[in-house]
């Protein structure tokens, strides 16, 4: 086991303040990042067995399959996973191509406006702030949180969950980045319950269904706590207001009201 | 979760609803160790419904911790008194605890005792899970090394600007305030040895921090600024946003845009010495001017 690097807290500081200065967008572009090695440090308390490679973007469910490669790799408790250093360390060392990629970066983004530019580079390569929708979009630190929000050691897979969350972006989005997906029970019960009703969830339906659901449940967890009830329980309250999901949904669709489902309760 | 009153079907007990005449009290005391932290509890209500139902085993009480950074919830089932202990590991920042009673069964016609006239003879049909008394929220700060919160250093930083001179500019887009002084000022600013010196300090608290704050503030406390959507999830904004709910001086303010330039200096409140930027800049200059006078009367 190695001690694994990461970014002094001031240099990611720097980094930002940098780009939206407009002095080190150039440097997004180049095949590697110029790290100031007096400016790294060992984590005392991070370790790594060796630095995993990650499935370039664009190949069959690579976000998928590099989360469970992340995740595996990166033996983190939850604070250690809010580390900020860590992973604009990884996402500017490790895995910079994968970022660049990932980030369509030299395709969409070479001839655009600065801040545009500074703007878009930040959202892939740093956490900033520090906050859970952050922590979900980042190239990197989302992969490792997705598992860990997840994964079921109950299960024969105990990853079939987290294949659930990412066969879909808007769920990914919707659960990941709204305040129902944050509790466990309802997290892995919703992923249970679109894993059983694949018909009520078919392809033309499944974006406004979706969406329907979780204004739905939004407006329950105003008066219900979702947090004390198990994952039958919810299933169950879920099922019983499917024609409601469906009455909605077709509101939602005829008017195209694309409104955030992941509205705060 | 804070509860939504608007959406509520059933009425619930809750410090300011009238709800229902009846009270719901919680005590809460936290200690921070470096493996984990304790959290301890006391709960209780005054309506008579309630209690009956919790000793049938129909409600119960129950405390949700929430730490958004690390998206931790969980929830403790206290009873009425209890100590919880939570793992360093799981929480970090700003920490969220609030307080329910919620049914755990299915109850038919729920009609609570001195329930609001309002309310005429309606009753209520309940579902488990459904709340029926929120005692409110309480925030805490799980930071190991707290007192560095109270630090300015902590939530603030200063950088030069392109330009030789000019004014001070301020950024907030940002985990720490950015001031931006001019090259000269930034190169004197450098110069000054304030690490050690505390009356050195006090001043450039006057004349740099307090703007500063003053100005990040009449955002923050300004509620249709749309900036605001964009600021809170940086960590200057969760500090303050934690010291002005947990310090005594600020119990009394309505935190309106206006009260801005009061709470920076609340907020700059010397803490050994309790005195505000103000009375420390102005002391400083005295003390200077005095000194400087014994010189001048000396070398007469």
């Amino acid at each position: 086991m190695k001690n694994q690097y990461i970014f002094k807290q001031k240099y990611v500081e720097d980094l930002i303040v940098d780009l939206y200065e407009g002095r080190s967008i150039n440097k997004y572009f180049k095949d590697k990042f110029q790290v100031d090695e007096e400016k790294i440090i060992l984590s005392r308390d991070i370790c790594i067995e060796e630095t995993p490679k990650l499935i370039m973007p664009g190949e069959d469910q690579y976000e998928l399959k590099n989360s469970l490669i992340i995740f595996e790799a990166y033996k983190l408790n939850p604070v250690q996973a809010t580390d900020v250093r860590l992973w604009t360390q990884l996402s500017h060392v490790e895995y910079w191509k994968y970022v660049q990629e990932r980030s369509k970066l030299i395709k969409n983004y070479s001839n655009k406006d600065e801040s545009e530019v500074a703007e878009h580079i930040i959202r892939h390569w740093f956490i900033n702030p520090l906050s859970p929708k952050n922590l979900l979009r980042h190239d990197i630190s989302k992969l490792w949180w997705s598992a860990y929000r997840t994964v079921d050691e109950t299960r024969t897979d105990k990853y079939e969950l987290t294949k659930a969350l990412f066969s879909y972006q808007d769920l990914y989005r919707v659960l990941a980045e709204g305040t129902l997906g944050r509790i466990d029970n309802f997290l892995r019960a919703f992923l249970e319950f679109w894993l059983e009703n694949e018909k009520f969830f078919e392809s033309q339906e499944r974006k406004w269904r979706t969406r329907a659901l979780f204004r739905i449940m939004n407006r329950i967890g105003g008066y219900k706590l979702f947090s004390v009830l198990n994952k039958k329980e919810i299933k169950k309250i879920i099922g019983d207001n499917k024609e409601s999901i469906k009455r909605l949904a077709m509101t939602m669709k005829t008017k195209d009201i694309d409104s955030d489902p992941s509205d705060d309760v | 979760m804070e509860i939504n009153k608007t959406s509520l079907p059933h009425p619930i007990v809750a410090p300011g609803s009238d709800d229902v005449m009846d009270s719901f009290e919680t005590e809460f005391e936290r200690d921070l160790y470096i493996d984990f932290i304790v959290i301890r509890v006391k709960q209780k209500t005054s309506n008579k419904t309630i209690n009956t139902l919790l000793k049938n085993g129909k409600a119960r009480f129950c405390v949700a911790v929430n730490c958004p950074t690390t998206l931790f919830r969980k929830n403790y089932y206290t009873d009425t008194d209890n100590e919880i202990n939570i793992s360093s590991d799981l929480l970090r920042d700003r920490v969220e605890v609030e307080f329910y009673v919620y049914a755990t069964n299915s109850i038919k016609a729920y009609r609570p005792e001195n329930i609001n006239d309002d309310y005429e003879n309606s009753t209520f049909d309940v579902f488990p899970g459904d709340v029926l008394g929120y005692g409110g929220r309480v925030i805490f700060w799980a930071e190991k090394k707290w007192k560095e919160m109270e630090r300015v250093s902590s939530i603030l930083m200063v950088k030069p600007r392109e330009e030789n001179h000019g004014p001070m500019l301020y950024y907030l887009q940002n985990e720490k305030i950015i001031i931006f002084l001019s090259k000269t000022d930034f190169e004197n600013f450098n110069k000054i040895d304030y690490e050690d010196d505390l009356e050195i300090q006090r001043i450039l608290h006057g004349a740099i921090v307090f703007p500063a704050f003053t100005y990040a503030l009449t955002i923050m406390l300004d509620a249709d600024n749309p900036l605001n959507d964009d600021l809170k999830d940086y960590k200057w904004y969760k500090i303050f946003k934690t010291r002005m709910e947990t310090t005594y001086k600020l119990n009394d303010f309505e935190m309106s845009r206006e009260d801005a330039p009061v709470v920076a200096q609340i907020l700059l409140e010397d803490q050994a010495g309790k005195t505000l930027p103000i009375e420390r800049t102005l002391q400083c200059m005295l003390d200077a001017q005095k000194s400087s006078y014994n010189d001048d009367t000396n070398e007469e």
